[in-house]
């Protein structure tokens, strides 16, 4: 039998300084649901899952709505495959045409809420080097990670040792949070997700 | 008094699984050599005796518009959702339908299911503890998965009763479990696919039918339907 896995990255997160009133806050809730009504039926962007940034700031998937976004699941104690991802979708980052760059987003999404503290995610953001104007790091909910996960097709299992065994996948979203592309293994070459990307914004679409 | 307390829940529509413990069938702990492979507790919690029927699923269906077929999202269930149903809210006509278990059904779906009724889909290990009757059984009668799926569906009360009291794991159908994506498989050109690195290996490579399940799991995204695929719920038992 043949197991066949399938997975590049490419994801949205969100999120929302929430420091509202409550009159406020249902009138966004309203906006958010409106908005959730113009996605198409199979938009990432239609689950309902909370998250909080690299900043401590409450964050939902559909803040990524309006640009495509890249996005991959690592944790970020990970030491074989995660480095390996976050380096893919900096390939990817560095290969886009410059103004195709600034228009495209990047975020990593945490399997480990227990450990990946926004303080954590962030110590790994500047690790790693990822500039605050394209990448967003989150982390949610056990059950935020289940549904994203489910969505996204990602197999992943946290082990007795505390890692996480996980399928390596970047996927690509488009502007309202549909899949186009997912890149699947390691050390790939950046060509295919950044004509993808560059097809989702040319000007004749 | 002890007496009539399992006597109560044994009516019920959920069984009392004691705490115990259970040998994972696939560890993911691979490549090193030295890893023990070791049994992992399981808590006390219910399971449903019987998969979720067609009737049962038809209430839920009337409760909650957003998962009949005409409404559901493909991001939930894929265009095979409830396709035996006639319409949204009614399947077949025949005597005795509404107690065969319902399938066509997502992840997605069967979880919302599960949570109307504050429950949940039991984990791969909570599923497989209870297929292996706790260790009493053996879940390795291959019989069922080597035949083909009937054309009609038996009833759930046709299915055996195992130790636990709970009916139909397995010669009824493919049950769904809440962690059906933890199966980690590798890729086309055979590489593992994460970061626990090393192949996957199995407690007891006799075990086929645990393998089979395995397979089958890894095999699923989470808004696949089939005719052969339904679930039951579990409940947590609070200490």
């Amino acid at each position: 039998m043949k197991y066949t896995l399938l997975f590049t990255i490419c994801t949205i997160c969100l999120l929302g300084p929430i420091r509202v009133s409550a009159q406020q806050r249902a009138q966004k809730n309203a906006g958010v649901a409106n908005e959730r009504n113009s996605l198409s039926e199979n938009s990432i962007y239609q689950l309902n899952s909370q998250w909080t940034d690299q900043y401590d700031r409450a964050a939902t998937l559909q803040r990524f709505q309006g640009k495509p976004l890249v996005l991959a699941m690592i944790y970020t104690s990970c030491k074989d495959a995660c480095p390996m991802i976050v380096v893919d979708m900096q390939t990817i980052e560095k290969a886009l045409p410059e103004k195709v760059r600034e228009q495209v987003q990047f975020a990593l999404i945490s399997f480990n809420p227990e450990q990946d503290s926004p303080e954590q995610l962030r110590r790994f953001q500047s690790t790693h080097g990822l500039a605050a104007k394209h990448w967003t790091l989150l982390t949610g909910s056990e059950n935020s990670v289940r549904m994203l996960a489910a969505v996204l097709g990602i197999h992943y299992q946290k082990l007795p040792s505390g890692e996480f065994a996980h399928s390596s996948v970047v996927t690509v979203l488009d502007s309202k949070g549909t899949i186009q592309q997912q890149q699947t293994g390691l050390k790939k070459d950046p060509g295919e997700v950044v004509s993808v990307i560059s097809n989702l914004l040319s000007p004749t679409k | 008094m002890l007496c009539l307390l399992a006597s109560a829940i044994w009516a019920g529509e959920m069984a009392v699984i004691p705490a115990g413990t259970r040998v994972p069938f696939f560890t993911g702990a691979g490549g090193d050599k030295t890893f023990k492979r070791e049994a992992v507790p399981v808590k006390t919690f219910r399971m449903d005796r019987f998969p979720a029927t067609r009737d049962e699923f038809a209430q839920f269906v009337k409760a909650h518009p957003q998962w009949r077929k005409s409404k559901v999202k493909s991001l939930y269930a894929d265009a095979h959702y409830l396709d035996d149903w006639k319409d949204d809210i009614h399947f077949g006509n025949e005597t005795g339908d509404g107690q065969i278990p319902v399938t066509h059904v997502s992840w997605f779906a069967a979880r919302a299911y599960c949570q109307s009724r504050s429950k949940e889909l039991p984990t791969t290990d909570q599923w497989e503890y209870v297929a292996y009757d706790g260790g009493r059984g053996s879940s390795r009668n291959l019989d069922w998965y080597g035949q083909p799926n009937p054309a009609h569906l038996p009833k759930v009360t046709s299915a055996s009763t195992n130790g636990f009291g709970v009916s139909g794991l397995y010669g009824l159908i493919w049950e769904w479990t809440l962690d059906f994506n933890s199966a980690i498989p590798t890729d086309d050109d055979g590489n593992d696919q994460f970061c626990g690195n090393g192949s996957l290996g199995a407690a007891d490579s006799s075990d086929y039918a645990s393998f089979l399940r395995y397979a089958f799991r890894s095999s699923l995204k989470a808004n696949f339907t089939t005719e052969n695929l339904g679930f039951r719920c579990v409940q947590e038992i609070q200490p």
